[in-house]
């Protein structure tokens, strides 16, 4: 055994004896010399505790002696930081997109006087309705237009068709059997609903049309209310199709800028 | 750690509780040099500890531990 060699044999004794000797001398000779060995003890004692210190410090500042319970705590404080700082960055981005979707309003401010309502249900139902948190409080009534913006454009995706103190209801211009004159290129059309913010018309094939070319509402204050997306011609047939779309999809809106009828 | 007196005290007894360590000696002078001052001259408790330790505990520790073969 490892002990083996501290057994109460007659070598340890003599060895017990002999350095208690010696710590007496030493103590003795301390003494007569006015405490210069236990000068020399207490410097070097001094420089190990303050290395020691030092050393102690640095390994508990990296958390080498952090317990585990202290680190779950910190681990815990930790993610709470991360879920608030992940919470505060998603209600900027929210915000950020609020102020780019206003922003895209501004100029609507220029030209109508209306206010800027945000959409407050999914827009593009299968009614082709969509709800706006504004209502007769906030001085909208049925059958005011409501408009969308992408900077220096605007167009009319709706009207009011009911109106409650908070709240109004918002049928698209192109909800399904929806019927509205329109003109292209300077030529009246009736548009046809198709729901989803797609509309069609039927023209002569020999009208000129092509794709892109804006399509304005003469009831609807004369705005436009989309461009034309696709044309479908038969070459036997007397009348093609034109397919109107909005300029941007509806359900892409985040506020809306509504405005009386008469402008 | 190793400098705080009580520390030192428990190192003392554990290391003289079942052999003869001579070392306990040198820790109690190393502990009375470090904290007794040399004026005026005063009791040298730690190494008069650690003598009570490794030879006033010695017929106790040779009757009970050593003298039956230790603990193992």
């Amino acid at each position: 055994m490892m002990n083996s060699s501290r057994r109460n044999d007659g070598r340890n004794v003599r060895r017990l004896f002999l350095v208690t000797v010696l710590v007496i001398a030493i103590f003795v000779a301390d003494i007569m010399s006015g405490g210069v060995l236990r000068g020399f003890a207490r410097g070097a004692s001094t420089t190990v505790w303050i290395t020691g210190s030092r050393f102690i410090s640095a390994i508990a500042d990296i958390g080498f002696f952090s317990s585990r319970r202290a680190l779950m705590d910190e681990n815990k404080v930790i993610q709470q930081e991360l879920e608030k700082l992940k919470i505060e960055s998603a209600e900027i981005n929210v915000l950020r997109e609020d102020v780019i979707a206003l922003r895209a309003l501004v100029h609507l401010g220029e030209r109508y006087a209306g206010i800027t309502v945000p959409v407050s249900s999914v827009a593009n139902s299968p009614y082709g309705t969509f709800v706006i948190a504004a209502g007769t409080e906030d001085g909208i009534a049925a059958g005011y237009l409501v408009l969308a913006g992408a900077y220096d454009s605007s167009f009319v995706i709706g009207r009011v068709s009911e109106s409650a103190k908070h709240h109004s209801l918002v049928t698209e211009i192109f909800a399904p059997r929806a019927h509205i004159e329109i003109l292209i290129r300077g030529a009246p059309f009736t548009l046809e609903g198709r729901g989803g913010g797609n509309a069609r018309i039927e023209v002569p094939a020999s009208f000129e049309v092509e794709t892109g070319d804006p399509v304005f509402a003469p009831g609807l204050g004369g705005l436009s209310v989309g461009s034309v997306g696709y044309i479908h011609e038969v070459r036997s047939e007397a009348y093609k199709n034109i397919f109107i779309r909005n300029i941007m999809p509806i359900s892409s809106f985040r506020f809306v800028y509504v405005i009386s009828n008469e402008k | 750690m190793i400098f705080v007196p009580w520390i030192t005290l428990i190192i003392m007894s554990v290391s003289a509780f079942r052999y003869t360590a001579w070392e306990v000696l040198l820790i109690g002078l190393y502990a009375d040099f470090v904290w007794l001052p040399a004026v005026p001259i005063s009791f040298p408790l730690f190494t008069v500890a650690s003598m009570i330790m490794v030879w006033g505990f010695e017929p106790l520790r040779r009757k009970f531990l050593i003298g039956k073969g230790g603990l193992l």
